[in-house]
């Protein structure tokens, strides 16, 4: 009968064992796994791209506080003496392919105006050291756009999460507030606001949160209207629990991924905000300095000295990359639906 | 059961009317009566789309009746919505879902999801939680090493294990059951109906079960309504109800479901319904069955029907019977 | 190769790449189709049978997914060893599927008449005049009244069944040999999932086709088929004639099934349930899949694979209780159905 018929098995075999253990044995759930921020937190380590760029943000981070210090000179410290000295670096000047030797139109511009020390990245047109107010001005602009990325948070997911979660007529005032809002050109807003403020760092960040909140408060209002008939929350409220309770417990936790990733999002958004107001010349007043303003200064003399446009340039370019990468990274190790 | 029933649960005249757009409502329920005895299980079968989950769910007041009367335990509960009358009603009545997937906070681990009930009715003292949680889960079949684990971690059937361990938590007298095993394995669906018939003994619990599946239900249920489009059309005792179905819609759900023996089948004379279920946004005139009722008569397209007694304890709503 | 069998699975591995485990989805499946046969491949889910019928039209995404070993002889030739453009000429002409959601297997921006006579203009290479004739005569067939009308509208103007009834005639437009059915009422309601055997049921013996229907509803595999598969973690426990696996079952997987199901005409107030869950198939059981929850479980089964065991000329049964060493064991009260 058997297909096994010719080999021959120990009676002892057929004994019967003890079916409730091995019942009891099979209840014991899979062996544990990690739980959703362990496990996110692995694949997104795994992503060399997203690696990358949080190493290279780092990196600008770090080089934002210690650049401004590596030198005797403050970002708004004057001095026609040496107005436009090309970038020169000791070690490297004798690189002559390198843009560090400082020499411009064949001639090293140091000898000729008689400096002795060197100018990293150049000076601009006052003599201002190039070096550290390309860092500072960093420093300012992630400044700018952290506190901002931060502002919209709070706001964004306050009124999102209590526009989504009580519904109907709330709701219904809460978003044509927003249409309102988003409904005049957000240039026509800021410029209003700049003059109202004065121009400064507040101004500018007000400016950019004003209408920046918005979006955060789309994605959040979306996924509570989305989160808010699921059976757990439900199940919630058949407990008795309290709204505050409700939102804190069971709908912000399972949002926190796209609150993370809009936010993520939302600092490169700044950025480049932020630089495009100053470039059009709404933003930082002088002497301060950030990327955008740099860029400006330099781009008013872009033929003759490149180079006062380059080093910011490669700055605020390489910090919106990373950030764009890290946030996709991030989405992919936080929100695997979205992947493809 | 004792001879001197107990309504635990009166439902009168119940509807929820839900706008659809401007001018048009989607009458999901719209006008049912029923009672539940304390101590038995009640049993609701519909096909998808009869309101039988929306009226589960306007009984727990997760929605707003539009108009009718729900009186649990003597008192009505609309007439209750002082805070503490309404949280002593959330402690009484709890209820169980229908996706084990969904039902569950994907970020809580099972202790904090069973904890959260506790907090609010003060069930326990704090310090005597992790022994009642221990207790529960393994009233419910599962252990204590369970309680530090992630929903994701189990299986279907294990998830809704703790969805009734959750509802158990906070020591209710009724507990409303909406579609608990129609996402299980057919193994798993019975684990789950026994536990479930465990606890009303040995909790003195009182159940509304609803469900799709006519022949779980009847195999749990004492008594059974069955709803068509928003419409309580039959309850009858679950064996009354199977062996002399009055309601042509009742008669045609009963011979529609596959019974698993083949032989039986072979000879089987079975009622196929014609067409589809109409949209509760425009439900027929009259009786709402009428468009697919083989016995339809002028008078079903014009008259709603009557809900009536026609025997002791069971009640129909048909022309037929008039 | 049996010249008697259409189709026949010998062997079938299939395996499921995730993350970082290997989850042994079919792990050696045999079974064979008969012309103008219905076979039903019964089981819970996770048990490998949505898995072993999409292998056999490679529906199977690699990665994924990979059938690692075995052999699908359709017509004398095997289809695993057919490169990926044999398929396409044979999925809808030869063997055609239906699924459980008609909805997301229908084109939502195109006319219903469109979507049919597209398959049939792909497959038999007509003119669209007689294309749409064909798609005219297939709706009636499928019992979609107002054809004519109904050729002109969009899938979202159908009801459930009513798409489940377009699905079907796309699969019958080229005349398939086997329809493969993949539990094509489980998302319907009772009233309709009558409707729809009752269709499939008259089809198959209107068109002379063999049906696989997969499925976890055993009053289903009682209405519709002839022969059934039952399996469980990826294996075949049990296969026989209808009336076999209904009225004479041997293995205990059966038993618990037939068991933990209510029957609309007994008293009985306490369903057998099986105890446990399926196995994890990423680290499969090396013995029987089901001695962890078999009440009937002896040592041999845990250690190793039961041999197949023939009962009678169609029911073959891997169970080691029906090894000559065994404990003889009857089939519980609770399992037994009177026909």
């Amino acid at each position: 009968m058997s297909s096994n018929k010719n080999i021959v098995y120990n009676d002892e075999l057929f004994e019967k064992v003890n079916y409730y253990h091995v019942v009891q044995e099979d209840k014991t759930v899979e062996s544990k796994t990690d739980n959703y921020w362990v496990k996110a937190m692995k694949t997104l380590f795994k992503n060399k791209w997203a690696m990358l760029s949080l190493l290279c943000i780092v990196f600008f981070i770090v080089m934002s506080l210690l650049g401004p210090i590596m030198n005797d000179h403050t970002y708004k410290e004057q001095d026609l003496t040496r107005a436009f000295l090309p970038p020169k670096i000791p070690i490297l000047a004798d690189v002559h392919w390198l843009p560090f030797d400082g020499y411009a139109n064949g001639v090293d511009q140091y000898e000729l105006m008689g400096v002795e020390e060197s100018f990293w990245f150049g000076t601009d047109q006052f003599g201002r050291d190039q070096w550290t107010r390309v860092w500072y001005g960093t420093m300012i602009s992630l400044s700018i756009a952290f506190i901002a990325a931060i502002i919209d948070f709070f706001i964004g997911v306050t009124y999102g999460g209590i526009s989504g979660y009580f519904g109907v007529k709330v709701d219904n005032v809460m978003q044509r507030i927003i249409e309102v809002l988003v409904g005049i050109p957000n240039l026509v807003i800021i410029i209003l606001a700049i003059i109202i403020l004065k121009p400064g760092l507040v101004s500018i960040i007000c400016a950019i949160v004003l209408t920046g909140w918005v979006g955060m408060a789309r994605i959040v209002r979306g996924q509570v209207l989305k989160l808010k008939s699921q059976e757990y929350v439900l199940a919630s409220k058949t407990l008795g629990l309290t709204h505050p309770k409700i939102l804190t417990k069971d709908i912000l936790p399972n949002s926190m991924a796209q609150i993370i990733i809009t936010t993520m999002f939302t600092v490169p958004g700044a950025i480049f905000f932020e630089a495009f107001l100053s470039f059009i010349g709404l933003g930082l007043p002088a002497p301060m300095a950030s990327l955008g303003t740099v860029i400006n200064d330099g781009f008013e003399s872009l033929q003759i000295y490149p180079y006062l446009v380059i080093f910011p340039s490669i700055i605020i370019s390489l910090l919106l990359i990373s950030f764009n990468l890290l946030g996709d990274g991030l989405r992919d190790a936080l929100d695997p639906k979205m992947k493809h | 059961m004792s001879n001197i029933k107990e309504k635990v649960l009166e439902v009168k005249n119940l509807k929820k009317h839900f706008p659809v757009g401007r001018k048009t409502v989607l009458k999901a329920v719209d006008g049912i009566n029923f009672h539940i005895f304390r101590g038995e299980i009640f049993g609701i079968v519909g096909e998808s789309g009869c309101g039988k989950s929306t009226a589960g769910r306007t009984i727990i007041q997760l929605y707003e009746p539009t108009a009718g009367e729900i009186i649990f335990n003597g008192k009505k509960i609309q007439d209750q919505l002082k805070k503490k009358d309404l949280l002593k009603f959330r402690q009484e009545m709890q209820m169980i879902f229908q996706d084990p997937y969904a039902s569950l906070n994907p970020r809580m681990n099972v202790r904090e999801i069973i904890t959260a009930g506790l907090t609010v009715h003060n069930i326990v003292p704090k310090n005597e939680h992790e022994n009642y949680i221990s207790e529960l889960l393994e009233k419910v079949g599962l252990n204590t090493s369970h309680a530090n684990r992630y929903p994701h971690e189990f299986s279907g059937g294990q998830r809704q294990r703790i969805g009734i361990a959750r509802a158990l938590s906070v020591n209710p007298k009724f507990i409303i059951a909406d579609e608990p095993i129609s996402a299980l394995d057919v193994s798993i669906q019975a684990q789950v109906v026994n536990l479930m018939k465990e606890l009303q003994v040995s909790r003195d619990l009182t159940f509304l079960f609803i469900a799709h599946d006519l022949s779980m239900v009847k195999h749990i249920s004492d008594r059974i309504g069955v709803m068509y489009l928003g419409n309580m059309v039959e309850i009858a005792t679950s064996e009354e109800l199977y062996s002399n179905p009055l309601h042509p819609y009742t008669q045609a759900l009963l011979s529609a479901i596959p019974l698993p023996n083949p032989k039986q089948e072979r000879h089987r004379e079975r009622i196929i319904l014609k067409g589809d279920v109409p949209s509760p946004i425009s439900p027929p005139s009259g009786c709402p069955f009428r468009t697919r009722c083989s016995k339809a008569m002028g008078i079903c397209a014009e008259v709603k029907p009557e809900w009536k007694e026609i025997y002791n304890n069971h009640w129909v709503a048909c022309h037929l019977y008039n | 190769m049996n010249k008697d069998y259409l189709l026949e699975v010998n062997n079938l591995q299939v395996t499921f790449k995730t993350n970082n485990t290997e989850v042994h989805a079919v792990r050696g499946v045999n079974f064979q189709l008969k012309e103008k046969e219905t076979l039903a491949i019964v089981g819970e889910s996770g048990s490998g049978k949505s898995v072993t019928a999409q292998s056999i039209i490679k529906l199977i995404s690699e990665p994924p997914g990979k059938i690692n070993n075995g052999s699908i002889f359709y017509k004398g030739e095997d289809l695993l060893t057919k490169p990926e453009r044999y398929f396409s000429s044979i999925r809808g002409k030869e063997i055609s599927m239906i699924f459980q959601d008609p909805m997301s297997s229908l084109n939502p921006t195109l006319k219903i008449g469109r979507q049919i006579a597209e398959t049939i203009i792909r497959h038999e290479k007509v003119n669209k005049e007689t294309a749409y004739k064909r798609t005219i005569e297939l709706l009636k067939l499928v019992g979609i009244p107002n054809p004519e009308k109904r050729i002109d509208q969009y899938p979202y103007e159908f009801s459930g069944g009513m798409r489940q009834r377009v699905m079907i005639a796309i699969a019958l437009s080229c005349n398939p040999k086997i329809l493969i059915a993949d539990e094509p009422t489980t998302a319907l309601d009772v009233t309709i999932q009558a409707q729809i055997i009752e269709l499939l049921n008259d089809l198959q013996q209107k068109l002379n086709m063999s049906t696989i229907i997969i499925t976890h509803d055993l009053g289903v595999v009682a209405n519709m088929a002839h022969r059934v598969v039952v399996m469980y973690g990826g294996k075949v426990a049990e296969t026989g004639t209808v009336d076999e696996i209904f009225y004479q079952p041997k293995h205990p997987y059966t038993w618990g099934l037939l068991s933990s199901i209510p029957k609309l005409d007994s008293k009985e107030k306490k369903l057998i349930a099986i105890d446990g869950s399926p196995p994890n198939l990423a680290n499969p059981p090396k013995g029987c899949p089901f001695a962890p929850r078999c009440p009937y479980a002896m040592k041999v089964c845990i250690e190793q694979s039961p041999g197949i065991v023939s009962s009678s000329d169609t029911q073959k049964t891997a169970c080691w209780l029906l090894d000559e060493q065994a404990p003889i064991t009857d089939t519980p009260e609770t399992a037994r159905i009177e026909g």
